[in-house]
């Protein structure tokens, strides 16, 4: 048994819940990380590639499962340019031509802020953490996001609360086959986190969706072994604080939580 | 399985490895045919059972149509065919779309009716592998040409990889007699097949997906009221998405084929510097506009009986050529169009033959003695083309009059959408395109290949190879497949 990283990055996992709560196969264990921000975010954007990736996953053809397949040696073994900073398009939009007025482009994160490994966890390179000029870009896209998510008209309390509403189901399905799910609200620091706190009230949120669902939830907040974290960018952990973080939270999902143990990778 | 993915890559490897095997001629077809179904059967294998349907009954009823006297019986053999292929081609692209308008027609009565929605899936390639079995039967129904000997080369005429699932559509005259004598690639083909097939790659992975799609996409798929300039620009983009992406493909199958030592018919011939319309479909899918030509332009009457019969014919037979690419009025206004520009032109050619005005810009001589006119006709040619693809890629006519309006400056400007360097890279790759084709209209790829000095040669193919690679983000299907 070993764990399986299905979390895509900057996006919202209830579509992923969702899905395997469909799934009448899933009764195993699930860890759902709790971002606020993209948890209760019924923005498309945000759910556009996990709804894209679900739909590769489901409709995939014997062609594609052999592509797949092939491809896993080859990657194992050859360098192979990173699609997202190397890429023909990747490299056209480093330029950074003159934005014109009012169109949206997707900011660019440092490459050392995302790389990722061959089983999917991604992680931000000791040169990212020392350079403040990095760490400093990657506040202000966060910055720029939460700006952008002003513009739109709050969230109602009758769309937040159809969102508790569908994770209870999707939660109840999965334990009814006997499966287990614990929440975790990972580490984030500084400016982030204190805007988090306000526009994210943990009891409007984090708690209700405790009380609601009936899961167990770990959020850093409550552990001292997890509370004391600085993030270099306020939102993500470093590699060696993430490597603590979670043989900590593994420690808090045993003892405290009564998972059974789960298999070092 | 799509050219550009590790799948086709292995699987053609293998495929060049067992023909170059020292095997009698039967068993390299026999194994042709095998990998045939195994590539098609990588997209959804069941659907495997309609290729064999069609092969099957096409073969016996065709046989017999050329063997059959008896003129009613002829008749109703040529019926069981078209009810064959055409009735499954209803059922699986048209099944949802027929459901859909009699649901509107019967709720414009007063009947209220709302039946469950079918979920039948599109097979790939139904269009093009039903077409080329069609025009078998009918040639043998007119007895065009000889009826296969065998079942083996029938199947293989019918599914052969290269051309199954996009065309080239390929009649048998065309690639039966190929079939009868052992052949595998010479040199010239092994390097000619190899060239076209990084070409064809080039086109579609590079400039249609990379560079142009998701411009185009952007905007056919905004629900707002553009600024004229990105509304053009994604329809340019656009333009140039749909050749290089068909283009691309059809390039490709010529080239795989050729690796294998067969000949397939070319299909495309620089459309966008086409001048006039008449000209326009000889150039863009060659081999479907001959096929609507041969078996529905013709048969209607074609120019034949007058100028009203004509006029019919061309607008019936664009309408249809319409439909044959998508279950959606849309597709059949795309179409319609077309044929009013064919309209047109016919109109303005018999004046012109009437007034004893022989002078067309569309006659080469004209062309090479005033080259610019020629490219101010093609030009405007292109332009028109463009305000049909506004049909062809919008999912309804609401979006497609949205677009229009944009284009065209009837609604107030609405807030930009694409980016500097999306507009940037439209506004390089249309114009060299459309100059390229204006260049290249009246030669071929391999030609030119051949002129080149083996450095020049060298470097452009490395080019093509090392843009192929780094621009490569994922494999895109063809846009072709869905028809």
């Amino acid at each position: 048994m070993h764990a399986i990283q299905l979390a895509i990055e900057g996006s919202c996992p209830r579509p992923i819940l969702e899905d395997l709560a469909n799934d009448p196969n899933f009764k195993g264990k699930l860890i759902i990380d709790v971002t606020e921000g993209l948890f209760f975010s019924n923005a498309p954007p945000n759910q556009e590639n996990p709804v894209k990736n679900l739909k590769y996953y489901h409709e995939q053809t014997p062609a594609q499962k052999m592509s797949f397949i092939l491809n896993h040696p080859l990657e194992s073994q050859f360098v192979f340019l990173d699609k997202d900073h190397y890429s023909l398009n990747a490299k056209l939009d480093q330029l950074e031509l003159k934005i014109r007025p009012g169109v949206f482009m997707m900011p660019i994160f440092p490459m050392d802020f995302e790389r990722c490994t061959f089983d999917r966890q991604m992680y931000m390179t000791d040169r990212f953490v020392a350079d403040t000029a990095q760490r400093n870009k990657v506040k202000s896209i966060w910055r720029f996001f939460a700006k952008m998510s002003k513009l739109g008209p709050p969230m109602s309390e009758k769309e937040l609360t159809s969102i508790f509403t569908s994770v209870k189901n999707a939660t109840n399905k999965i334990r009814a086959r006997g499966g287990q799910i614990v929440f975790v609200r990972t580490p984030s620091s500084g400016d982030y986190l204190q805007g988090e706190r306000m526009v994210f009230p943990r009891e409007k949120y984090w708690n209700r969706l405790l009380a609601e669902t009936q899961c167990p939830g770990i959020h850093f907040e409550d552990y001292p072994a997890i509370d004391h974290f600085d993030c270099p960018e306020f939102s993500h952990l470093k590699l060696k604080d993430a490597s603590i973080f979670t043989k900590e939270f593994i420690k808090i999902l045993e003892k405290q939580k009564g998972w059974e143990t789960i298999t070092k990778q | 399985m799509v050219f550009n993915s590790y799948t086709f890559i292995a699987f053609f490897i293998l495929m060049l490895f067992l023909h170059n095997l020292p095997l009698s001629w039967t068993a390299k077809k026999i194994n042709l045919l095998l990998g045939s179904y195994i590539f098609y059967a990588a997209w959804n294998p069941p659907f495997i059972l309609l290729l064999w349907m069609s092969t099957v009954i096409d073969f016996y009823v065709g046989r017999a149509l050329y063997t059959q006297n008896n003129p009613h019986k002829k008749r109703l053999l040529l019926v069981i065919s078209l009810i064959g292929n055409l009735g499954m081609l209803c059922f699986f692209k048209y099944g949802t779309f027929l459901l859909d308008n009699f649901v509107v027609v019967t709720n414009v009565i007063g009947f209220d009716f709302h039946p469950a929605k079918p979920n039948i899936i599109l097979p790939a390639g139904i269009s093009f592998y039903t077409f080329t079995t069609l025009c078998y039967t009918i040639d043998m129904y007119k007895k065009r040409s000889e009826p296969v000997k065998s079942m083996l080369d029938f199947s293989l005429f019918v599914t052969f990889f290269p051309h199954l699932v996009a065309g080239p559509i390929v009649r048998p005259p065309q690639l039966v007699p190929q079939f009868e004598s052992p052949r595998t690639a010479s040199r010239k083909q092994m390097f000619d097949g190899l060239l076209l097939l990084s070409l064809g790659l080039f086109m579609k992975v590079v400039l249609a997906d990379s560079m142009l799609s998701s411009t185009a996409d952007s905007v056919f798929d905004s629900r707002d009221i553009l600024p004229t300039l990105d509304a053009w620009i994604g329809v340019f983009a656009f333009s140039g998405q749909i050749f290089l992406d068909f283009a691309g493909y059809s390039t490709c199958a010529i080239g795989v084929a050729l690796c294998l030592g067969f000949v397939l018919p070319q299909n495309f011939n620089y459309p966008y510097a086409s001048i006039g319309f008449s000209d326009f479909w000889k150039r863009w899918h060659i081999t479907l506009s001959s096929w609507l030509r041969d078996y529905l332009y013709i048969p209607l009457g074609g120019n034949r009986h007058g100028k009203i019969r004509t006029y019919f014919a061309l607008m019936a037979t664009m309408l249809l050529g319409g439909l044959w690419h998508g279950a959606n009025w849309t597709f059949v206004a795309w179409g319609g169009l077309h044929g009013l520009y064919l309209w047109v032109e016919r109109y303005l050619k018999d004046r012109r033959m009437a007034l004893h005005i022989h002078k067309e810009p569309s006659d080469a001589a004209e062309v090479l003695r005033h080259p610019w006119i020629g490219f101010f006709y093609a030009l405007l040619t292109f332009m028109l083309i463009n305000i049909t693809w506004v049909f062809f890629r919008s999912d309804t006519f609401g979006k497609s009059w949205q677009l229009l309006q944009s284009m065209f400056c009837i609604a107030d400007a609405g807030k930009a959408l694409l980016t500097t360097s999306a507009i940037l890279k439209v506004i390089i790759i249309i114009p060299l395109i459309v100059i390229f084709h204006w260049f290249m209209r009246n030669t071929k790829v391999l030609d030119v290949a051949y002129k080149l000095t083996w450095f020049w040669l060298g470097m452009v193919w490395s080019v093509l190879i090392l843009m192929l690679n780094w621009a490569q983000e994922s494999g895109g299907s063809f846009i072709y497949f869905q028809f």
